[in-house]
C-alpha cells in the first residue's frame, strides 16, 4: 500500500459541454503525487487547474464533463466506480479546501456542528472529538460555538484544513486557500499545513498562481497552461531552470522589487504638495457622551504626497489604508482633522457641482463591478469626459481616442463599441485608469488596481501607472497589501498598521532596512523574499 | 436579546402610531360616522333618546384631547364601543366570533402554502432542468394568475354546489359551534377544506418560485460543495445544508403572509360565508358599522405587526448572522 502514488492522473481530459459541442478544458493531463509530497500545481486563470481539482473527487458539475483518462487516489479508482461508491471515498482518500473561506462553512451552523458532521463521516473507529481537530490548527477549542460569520478569514480557513483532516485522508486538494487573505495570515496558514504534513503524512496538491509561494512550501511544481502541463519539475531545479518558456514568463512577470536601480532623487520637500493630510482621523460608531469609539479606522494620520511622486500605502486588511483613500476622493468624511487634496478640502460625490476640479480621482479594484455591463466603453469614457470640469468639448470623440492611446487600448476603434464582458481583466483596468484620468485630476487613488488581475498582467498594469505618472505627471496614491508590488512602483512606502502610519520613507530603503517591528514582519512573510534571484546571487555594480 | 429588544421597541411605536391614527382619521373628517348617524335620527328622535345615543355612541364635547385619553385607555381594555349592526352587542364580542375562524382558516392555508411551496420549490431546484423543475413554476403561475374570486367561485361551484363533496359555507353544520369533540372536529375541519384549498392554490406560486431561486443561490455556494466533497449522502446535503438556509427568504415572507391573513382572505370568506373577520368586515361595511369596521382595521393592523414580530424573533433563532445585529 505505502508505494501506491496518493494521486496518479493518467491522461485526464476534461470538457464543458456548450452550444458547439464539448470545449476541451483539461487535456491529456498526467501527473503523479507520491505519498507524503507536496506538490504545486501553478497556472493562471482559466488554465484548467481548478477543473483538475473538482474533477479528483468527481464533484465537476454540469456541463462539465470528464472525456477520458483515469484518476486514482492511494490506488481507489475514482472515476469508473457509480455515485454510491464514490461518495464512500470522498473525503476518507480525499480532501479539498476552497478559495474563499467566507462561503466554505455552512452560515447557519456552529462550527462544532460542522467538524462533527466530517467525523460522522468516518463511523465508529474515529476517536477524534471537534475540540482536537480545533486545538490540531491552533484554534481555541472554547471557539467550537462559533459561527462562521464570527471567526476571521484566516481562522474560518484553519477551520476547514482541520475539517479536511478530520478523516486523516491520503491527498489534500487546496485550491487557492490564501489567495484571499493578508501574507501574514498566509505564512501562519502554510506553517501550520507543513508542521500537519510532517506529523501525519499526508500528500497535499497546493493549486495556485503563486510560484513564489510554491517555492516555499511545495516538493515538486507543475506549470499549467491552456489544459495541459508543460513542464514538471522539482522546486530546487525549478527554481534555477525553467524548461518552458511560459513557466519563464510567469516567473518574470511577478513583480519584484530591483534593489540594483538605485532610486531617482526627488524633491524632498515641495512647497504645494498634492495631498496633504495633519492628524487625519476616522472613528466609527463613537459614543456622544464618553468620547469612546468602538473602531478607529485612521487614526491621527499626518501625510504629504509631492506632485509625480508614487507613494504606496501598504499594510493588512483592516488596517484603514482604504478608508484612508475614501476619504482623500472625498466618499468618506473624517471624524477630525485636515485633508487637502491640491489646496482644497475634497467634495464628496453628492455635493460636487459640474465642473468644480477634481483633482483626486479613483481606480477600483473589482474591475468586474467597476464598469456597467449595459454600456459601451465609448460611452463610459465619453460621460467621463464631457462631466469633467473645465477643458474644450467640442471634441469629445478625439478626447476618448487620446484616452485610450494613453492607456494603451489601441486601434482605439475596436474597443469603443464593445462592452466590458468582451474585455479582459487587464484591458478593463486600462479602461478604468482611462476613465480616471478623463478629468485630468492631479492625483490617482489606486486602491488594489491589480490584485484581482492574473499575475503575468500585474506588472504591465503597475507599468502603466508608472508610465502615465512620467507622461502626465500625475501623483499616485497606491494602496495596497503587497509589498513586493509596491516596492516594484513606488517612489515612497507609508506603512499603515491598526489605523496609524507606523514606518515612512523612500521604498527601497523601507524594504532593505524596515525599522517598525510590523513592516519586518509584513516584509517576511512574503514569499520567495523581496529581490530579484540573480540580482541577491551577483549583485550588478551601479553605474 | 439586545436585537429582539430593538425590534419590540420597534413595533410598540409602530402599533402606537397606528392606533393614534386610527383615531385621528376618521374624527378629523369632516362629518364624522357617529355624528352622521345621530344627524340622521335627530329629527325622529327625542332630546332625551338622542341624548343616550350620542351617549352610546360615545359621542362627546369633550375636548379632542381628553376624548383621546379616553379613547387610548378604552383600547387598553379592549372596549371599542357597540356595534351598530349587531347592537347592542360590544364590537369586540362580534370580533371575537370570528377572530378564532379567521386564525383558524388563515394559518392552515398560510403553513399548507408554505410548506408546500418549499418542498416544490426545494425539489424543483435540486433537480434543476428536469421535467419537474420545467413543468411546476408555469402550472403555478398560471393557476396564480386567476382573479382569486374568480377560482373561488369556479371551485365552489363545481365541488361544492355540483358534486356536492363539500358543504356549502359557513365553518360547522349545526347553529352554534360544535363541541370539540371527534365528530366536531372532523365537520369543522370538512368545512375548512375548500376554502383553505382554494388560498393554498392560488398563493403556492410565488412560495414555490421564491423557494427554488433561493435554492439555486444556495446550491451554487461553496459550502454546498465542501458538503458533497465530504462525501455526505445527497439527502443530508439537500436537507442539512441547502434547504436550512434557503428557507431563510421565505420565513422573512411568512411574516408578511401571516399578517396578511386577516385582510386577505375576505374573498375567501365571503365566497365560502365563512364567518371569520373578513366576512364581518363586509357586513360592517355594508351595514355602515363604523365602530365594527375601525375596531377591524385596528385590529388587522396589530396582527400584522404582531406576526412579523414573531417572525423576526425566530429569524434570530434561524440565522446566526443577524444576532449580532451588525450591518452584515
Amino acid at each position: 500500500m505505502l508505494d501506491l502514488p496518493a494521486l496518479e492522473i493518467v491522461d485526464l481530459s476534461v470538457g464543458y459541454a456548450g452550444e458547439n459541442g464539448i470545449i476541451p478544458a483539461v487535456d491529456r493531463v498526467s501527473f503523479n503525487i507520491a505519498p507524503g509530497e507536496f506538490m504545486g500545481l501553478a497556472g493562471e486563470s482559466g488554465c484548467g487547474k481548478s477543473t483538475i481539482a473538482q474533477s479528483i473527487l468527481r464533484l465537476l458539475r454540469a456541463p462539465g464533463i470528464i472525456t477520458g483518462g483515469a484518476i486514482r487516489i492511494a490506488g481507489n479508482d475514482m472515476l469508473s466506480g457509480d455515485d454510491n461508491a464514490v461518495r464512500a471515498l470522498r473525503w476518507r482518500t480525499a480532501s479539498i479546501v476552497l478559495q474563499n473561506s467566507l462561503t466554505s462553512l455552512n452560515p447557519v451552523k456552529r462550527i462544532e456542528w460542522q467538524l462533527q458532521e466530517a467525523l460522522n463521516r468516518g463511523g465508529a473507529g474515529v476517536k477524534r472529538t471537534p475540540a482536537e481537530l480545533l486545538q490540531m490548527v491552533d484554534i481555541d477549542p472554547r471557539r467550537l460555538r462559533a459561527f462562521p460569520h464570527e471567526l476571521s478569514g484566516g481562522q474560518r480557513q484553519r477551520v476547514v484544513i482541520a475539517m479536511a483532516l478530520a478523516l486523516e485522508p491520503k491527498l489534500i486538494i487546496l485550491d487557492e486557500p490564501t489567495t484571499a487573505l493578508d501574507v501574514i495570515v498566509q505564512q501562519e496558514i502554510f506553517v501550520t499545513v507543513k508542521a500537519l504534513q510532517r506529523q501525519m503524512g499526508f500528500a497535499v496538491l497546493l493549486i495556485t498562481h503563486d510560484l513564489p509561494l510554491l517555492f516555499e512550501v511545495a516538493d515538486r511544481i507543475a506549470v499549467m497552461k491552456d489544459g495541459r502541463i508543460v513542464e514538471t519539475a522539482p522546486v530546487a531545479e525549478f527554481r534555477q531552470h525553467q524548461q518552458h518558456p511560459y513557466s519563464k514568463a510567469l516567473l518574470t512577470a511577478t513583480p519584484k522589487v530591483d534593489f540594483t536601480i538605485p532610486p531617482v532623487a526627488r524633491p524632498k520637500s515641495v512647497a504645494h504638495p498634492v495631498l496633504e493630510t495633519a492628524h487625519l482621523t476616522k472613528a466609527y460608531g463613537t459614543n456622544p457622551l464618553t468620547g469612546h469609539s468602538a473602531l478607529v479606522a485612521v487614526n491621527d494620520v499626518s501625510f504629504r504626497l509631492a506632485p509625480g511622486e508614487i507613494v504606496a500605502l501598504v499594510g493588512a486588511s483592516g488596517s484603514g489604508k482604504s478608508t484612508f483613500g475614501r476619504i482623500v476622493t472625498g466618499l468618506t468624511r473624517p471624524s477630525s482633522g485636515d485633508v487637502l487634496v491640491d489646496g482644497r478640502t475634497p467634495v464628496p460625490v453628492s455635493r460636487r457641482r459640474p465642473h468644480q476640479p477634481r483633482a483626486a480621482q479613483m481606480v477600483f479594484q473589482d474591475v468586474y463591478g467597476s464598469l456597467n455591463p449595459l454600456h459601451t466603453i465609448g460611452h463610459h469614457l465619453r460621460r467621463a469626459v464631457i462631466s469633467a470640469p473645465g477643458g474644450d468639448k467640442a471634441d469629445v470623440e478625439g478626447r476618448v481616442a487620446a484616452l485610450l492611446t494613453e492607456v494603451g487600448l489601441t486601434p482605439t476603434a475596436n474597443y469603443l463599441d464593445r462592452r466590458p464582458h468582451e474585455l479582459s481583466g487587464g484591458q478593463r483596468q486600462r479602461v478604468g485608469l482611462a476613465r480616471a484620468l478623463a478629468a485630468s485630476p492631479k492625483l490617482l487613488v489606486a486602491d488594489e488596481p491589480v490584485s484581482m488581475l492574473d499575475v503575468s498582467i500585474r506588472r504591465d498594469i503597475l507599468n502603466l501607472i508608472a508610465r502615465l505618472r512620467d507622461e502626465q505627471g500625475v501623483a499616485v496614491l497606491y494602496i495596497t497589501h503587497d509589498v513586493v508590488s509596491a516596492g516594484y512602483i513606488a517612489d515612497r512606502i507609508a506603512v499603515m498598521h491598526r489605523g496609524q502610519l507606523v514606518e515612512e520613507g523612500l521604498a527601497k530603503a523601507v524594504l532593505a532596512n524596515p525599522q517598525h517591528a510590523y513592516t519586518r514582519q509584513l516584509i517576511a512573510a512574503v514569499p520567495g523574499g523581496l529581490g530579484l534571484e540573480t540580482s541577491s546571487a551577483n549583485p550588478v555594480p551601479v553605474s | 436579546m439586545y436585537y429582539i429588544a430593538k425590534r419590540l421597541a420597534f413595533y410598540v411605536l409602530a402599533a402606537f402610531v397606528a392606533i393614534t391614527v386610527n383615531f385621528f382619521l376618521p374624527r378629523l373628517t369632516p362629518g364624522d360616522p357617529a355624528s352622521t348617524i345621530v344627524a340622521t335620527y335627530s329629527t325622529s328622535l327625542n332630546a332625551e333618546s338622542l341624548a343616550a345615543l350620542k351617549a352610546a355612541y360615545g359621542l362627546t364635547d369633550e375636548p379632542l384631547l381628553q376624548q383621546y385619553v379616553t379613547y387610548l385607555g378604552n383600547v387598553l381594555r379592549g372596549d371599542f364601543g357597540r356595534s351598530l349592526s349587531n347592537f347592542p352587542a360590544p364590537v369586540m364580542a362580534v370580533i371575537g366570533a370570528g377572530f378564532g375562524w379567521s386564525i383558524l382558516l388563515g394559518l392552515t392555508s398560510v403553513l399548507l402554502s408554505f410548506v408546500l411551496g418549499s418542498v416544490l420549490g426545494a425539489v424543483a431546484a435540486w433537480r434543476r432542468g428536469g421535467w419537474f423543475d420545467r413543468l411546476t413554476p408555469p402550472v403555478l403561475l398560471f393557476l396564480g394568475s386567476f382573479p382569486y374570486f374568480f377560482l373561488a367561485l369556479l371551485l365552489f361551484y363545481v365541488f361544492c354546489f355540483k358534486l356536492g363533496w363539500f358543504p356549502m359555507g359557513n365553518a360547522y353544520s349545526s347553529v352554534n359551534p360544535p363541541a370539540l369533540n371527534l365528530s366536531g372536529i372532523g365537520d369543522i375541519l370538512l368545512h375548512l377544506i375548500a376554502p383553505a384549498f382554494t388560498i393554498v392554490l392560488v398563493s403556492l406560486g410565488p412560495w414555490t418560485l421564491n423557494m427554488r431561486n433561493a435554492m439555486i443561490g444556495v446550491l451554487s455556494e461553496d459550502y454546498l460543495t465542501l458538503a458533497e466533497a465530504k462525501g455526505l449522502p445527497p439527502r443530508r446535503v439537500l436537507l442539512s445544508h441547502a434547504v436550512r438556509t434557503a428557507l431563510l427568504p421565505n420565513i422573512t415572507a411568512l411574516g408578511a403572509a401571516v399578517g396578511a391573513v386577516f385582510s386577505g382572505q375576505l374573498l375567501t370568506e365571503i365566497v365560502f360565508t365563512y364567518p371569520g373577520l373578513g366576512y364581518a368586515l363586509m357586513r360592517a361595511v355594508s351595514a355602515v358599522d363604523y365602530p365594527l369596521m375601525q375596531a377591524l382595521f385596528l385590529i388587522i393592523t396589530l396582527s400584522v405587526l404582531a406576526a412579523n414580530f414573531l417572525v423576526d424573533t425566530l429569524y434570530v433563532l434561524l440565522d446566526p448572522r443577524v444576532r449580532t445585529g451588525g450591518e452584515a
